[in-house]
């Protein structure tokens, strides 16, 4: 297996994933996108274009690859060379730069695997002082707890999918909402945290797709206020978008106009005070 | 200039035959909302009716407020904003717009409106033929404080303006930021520089910038703009007017775009220039169809201080440096931008421009078209509210006689005339004839009338000259 | 960095579309590209997607886009035809489109359904205002 990193040239995170292979020994060499290695990234870019992904300020780098797998950013390549393709899910390319590293779901991988990844975590953030956001919609929140503990999280984002009843079918699985409960009571611990719902499809009983209703996020907020025991946690309502959906039976669903998200304010107002809407 | 320490309070002037007979309503400072005759009888007075400001509604229902937030936090915040009956009884109220929690006050909702507001079937919150405000349904435009940080503006907390709608429920339906617009006004670089420094930095609450207040907020309502295609002026459309920035706009109910503008700047073309630079004013709003001078812009332009641009010595920092120490009340066509109609002091009768200041309030103040072509002003900063005709006569003058204690003023924000129609309650009023005072014969008890008791006549003294050569010279002086 | 509009290149001979693409007319056939302002904008190309040959497109669709590591940048037809022909070098070498936009890194060629649309575009002075 030989490893090849794509960098640019003065991404420090790039360094940092060189630093690691030196750590472990592993050999690779380097293509720098603004130096020497520009046609070889060129190539490279070509050949794998829809497995690399793009934020809005372009390509995100490092690109880790070793003739078989693609692994992008910082968390995704310190997961899989210390661990492999055991934390695949955890990580995700995230979109924060300096020293803000995202793209880190609590919820997202197997839970068999925690050891593992608090490790990943305590690499990126106390090796090499950066500053993590995670994600979690609730589930894995043993995980949570040992985040907590450890002090690993600097912000948590919690989304919350919707009201207890329609929980398992907005997650996709099902959901032991006794999870969820303990994931939102940890989630106001951390130094900075956020909640949001985004106002998503659902297909109903009788087969049609309808978007969650005014009252079904009215619901979503009263869970919020139980299970935290606070009206006034920060709060957002997001707008979904059919485009970047990847559900196949989503994608075609007319967008709600932004202006709509008004009326779900004021449902969720009555639980969650301080809850904001998302802006176009 | 100095002022009398002695003068009448109720009213002083009446003409029945040339005003528009009505009710007036206003609110009497620091004591409630208060309905007079045109004889100055307290027909009603809500007591302890807060009233930023208010609005009658037809069968005697009047608009204001149960109460204001903590000065030490909030600047200008009303509660909410309710409808109440005849006999006091709240009939619709709204205040669910922020959850406040303020250091020693009950945690609670607020709507921290402030300025303006209108309810639905009315575009301007006055008298209009065929346009009442509906009574018990219906949606409520309302203009309302919210705190936000925009670096593109400033780095300090802003106080900004915003509107909502809210329907008959409460429910908000429609919601307008001005920061999000920022861009759409047309600050020059001067201008951007003092506003970031210093966005009218006000101490409530720990500090915060007051850096457009917007203090009147209509509908466009139905007009020959829009009726002759120039999509503008929609009926939907919204005009503000933003006392610190002298921008007069209008905002598109469908995109929130600013669609037509008045400042900041009045020095960029001829029409502007010949407009003058309209200071800190108030009450902008579209005459409504059905009145005559339909379609203008009409508006209290106070004078005092207000704007952000290059410094001058009047304004070392560039904040406040448009000054006037007189008022106007103009008259414009937005579309040609000329001055159709105004009162300024010179149409007041006042020697121009060394007793100007004889008109002038450098704050609030209004003025509301009447369906006779009168026009009522409120000249709040001194109480005074009177009524002038097309022809500038003085037909009808009220001078507050409520002073505050909390605050030693008799100011009244924005007055208020309505049909006898609208409050069924009462029977039509009296109406007696208050000629005006001769006040060079009018004397108190014990002071002496004129007359030399010996005149004593010097050889070769000449006649006096006009007002020629004063010691200061006319404004406009050079160009006659 | 991108060059000052003085040191990019505009030729006379070719029409230009508000979007960025040049358009050249080669006997009944037009040849497809985008400017020199528009290839420094975008920095170093890395991937060109083009579409199939035989494919229609109207005037100011989309008809395939650019990739650089910072951006990714939309091509619009200048005019409305059916794709004849494609730069399929630009697979291997998209940075021809860097070297010389008005030469070897063409894109594409158009037969076009309506010749009259050349005259709606833009010349080289009407371009370089809307650059300005």
């Amino acid at each position: 297996m030989s490893f090849t990193i794509y960098t640019a040239t003065g991404c420090t995170r790039c360094k940092i994933i060189k630093q690691l292979m030196n750590e472990k020994g592993i050999a690779f060499e380097e293509q720098d996108m603004k130096a020497e290695g520009k046609e070889a990234f060129q190539k490279f870019y070509a050949a794998n274009r829809k497995a690399i992904f793009r934020g809005p300020d372009g390509v995100e780098f490092p690109l880790l690859h070793d003739g078989t797998t693609l692994r992008q950013g910082i968390g995704a390549c310190v997961a899989y060379l210390l661990s492999g393709t055991k934390l695949d899910g955890f990580f995700s390319v995230g979109t924060l730069h300096k020293e803000w590293v995202d793209g880190i779901h609590v919820s997202g991988g197997n839970p068999e695997y925690t050891t593992e990844f608090l490790a990943a975590l305590q690499y990126i953030k106390k090796g090499n002082n950066m500053k993590l956001q995670m994600d979690t919609n609730g589930l894995n929140s043993a995980i949570l707890e040992q985040i907590l503990a450890q002090d690993l999280a600097d912000v948590v984002i919690m989304n919350v999918l919707g009201p207890k009843e329609l929980y398992s079918q907005l997650a996709g699985k099902a959901v032991d909402i006794d999870e969820v409960e303990k994931s939102l009571s940890l989630v106001t611990k951390f130094p900075e945290y956020k909640l949001q719902t985004t106002v998503d499809p659902v297909v109903r009983e009788d087969g049609e797709i309808s978007y969650l209703s005014t009252k079904e996020i009215g619901a979503t907020a009263k869970f919020i206020a139980e299970a935290t025991g606070s009206m006034k946690n920060p709060y957002l309502v997001k707008l979904f978008k059919p485009k970047e959906c990847k559900d196949e039976r989503f994608k075609t669903i007319e967008a709600m106009p932004a202006g709509t998200l008004l009326s779900y304010r004021t449902a969720a107002r009555a639980h969650q005070v301080f809850v904001e809407i998302e802006k176009n | 200039m100095s002022y009398p320490t002695v003068y009448p309070t109720g009213v002083t002037v009446y003409n029945p035959k040339k005003a528009w007979n009505g009710f007036t309503i206003f609110q009497a400072r620091e004591q409630g909302a208060l309905l007079i005759d045109m004889n100055g009888t307290e027909v009603n007075f809500w007591q302890g009716l807060h009233g930023f400001p208010n609005k009658m509604l037809p069968g005697g229902y009047v608009f204001g407020h149960l109460g204001e937030r903590n000065n030490n936090f909030g600047m200008q915040d009303q509660t909410d904003l309710v409808q109440v009956d005849w006999e006091g009884n709240v009939v619709w109220k709204f205040n669910q717009y922020e959850f406040i929690e303020d250091p020693g006050e009950e945690p609670q909702w607020m709507a921290r409106q402030h300025h303006d507001y209108q309810r639905e079937g009315n575009p301007v919150g006055y008298y209009v033929p065929g346009m009442e405000p509906l009574v018990d349904q219906g949606n409520t435009l309302i203009l309302v404080h919210k705190n936000v940080k925009n670096p593109k503006i400033s780095d300090k907390l802003l106080l900004d303006d915003v509107i909502i709608e809210v329907d008959w429920e409460g429910n908000i339906v429609w919601e307008w930021a001005c920061n999000e617009h920022f861009d759409e006004l047309g600050f020059d670089e001067a201008a951007k520089n003092i506003l970031f420094r210093n966005p009218n930095m006000r101490t409530s609450g720990g500090g915060m910038g007051d850096w457009m207040h917007i203090n009147s907020m209509s509908v466009l309502g139905p007009n020959r703009f829009y009726d002759a295609g120039d999509e503008r002026f929609h009926p939907d459309n919204i005009i503000i007017d933003g006392r610190e920035t002298n921008i007069i706009c209008i905002i598109c109910k469908k995109t929130g775009k600013i669609v037509w503008k008045l400042g900041p700047n009045y020095d960029s073309s001829e029409d502007l220039k010949k407009i003058g630079w309209i200071i800190g004013q108030h009450h902008a709003h579209m005459i409504p169809k059905g009145l005559p001078g339909e379609g203008n812009i009409l508006v209290f332009d106070n004078g005092g201080w207000a704007g952000y641009g290059i410094p001058n010595p009047s304004s070392p920092t560039g904040a406040k440096n448009a000054l006037r120490d007189y008022s106007r009340v103009l008259e414009i066509d937005p579309t040609t931008l000329k001055i159709v109609w105004q009162y300024t002091p010179a149409e007041a009768g006042f020697l121009m421009p060394t007793d100007a200041e004889k008109f002038y309030s450098p704050y609030i103040s209004s003025a509301q078209r009447l369906p006779n072509g009168n026009t009522l002003i409120t000249e709040g900063s001194d109480g005074r509210i009177f009524e002038a005709t097309a022809d500038h006569e003085l037909v009808w003058e009220y001078i507050s006689p409520y002073k505050g204690e909390k605050m030693p003023t008799n100011m009244v924000y924005r007055a208020y005339r309505l049909p006898y129609e609208w409050v069924p309650q009462v029977e039509r009023p009296v109406e007696v004839a208050i000629e005006p005072v001769e006040v060079t014969t009018f004397r108190l008890p014990g002071a002496a009338p004129m007359g030399a008791k010996k005149t004593t006549v010097i050889e070769g003294t000449r006649p006096y000259q006009g007002d020629k050569a004063l010691c200061v010279a006319a404004g406009d002086e050079a160009e006659e | 960095m991108t060059k000052p509009i003085a040191e990019l290149t505009f030729l006379s001979e070719i029409h230009y579309f508000h979007e960025h693409t040049w358009a050249n007319v080669e006997g009944d056939l037009v040849k497809v590209g985008i400017t020199d302002f528009a290839q420094d904008s975008l920095g170093n190309i890395i991937f060109v997607e083009l579409p199939n040959v035989g494919e229609t497109y109207s005037k100011g669709d989309e008809f395939g886009q650019a990739e650089s590591a910072k951006t990714v940048s939309a091509l619009y037809m200048p005019v409305s035809g059916e794709i004849v022909e494609v730069n399929s070098q630009l697979e291997e070498a998209p940075q021809h489109v860097n070297e010389d936009p008005y030469g070897a890194g063409w894109m594409i060629v158009v037969k076009p359904s309506n010749l009259d649309e050349i005259k709606e575009l833009l010349t080289k002075e009407d371009y370089l205002n809307q650059i300005k």
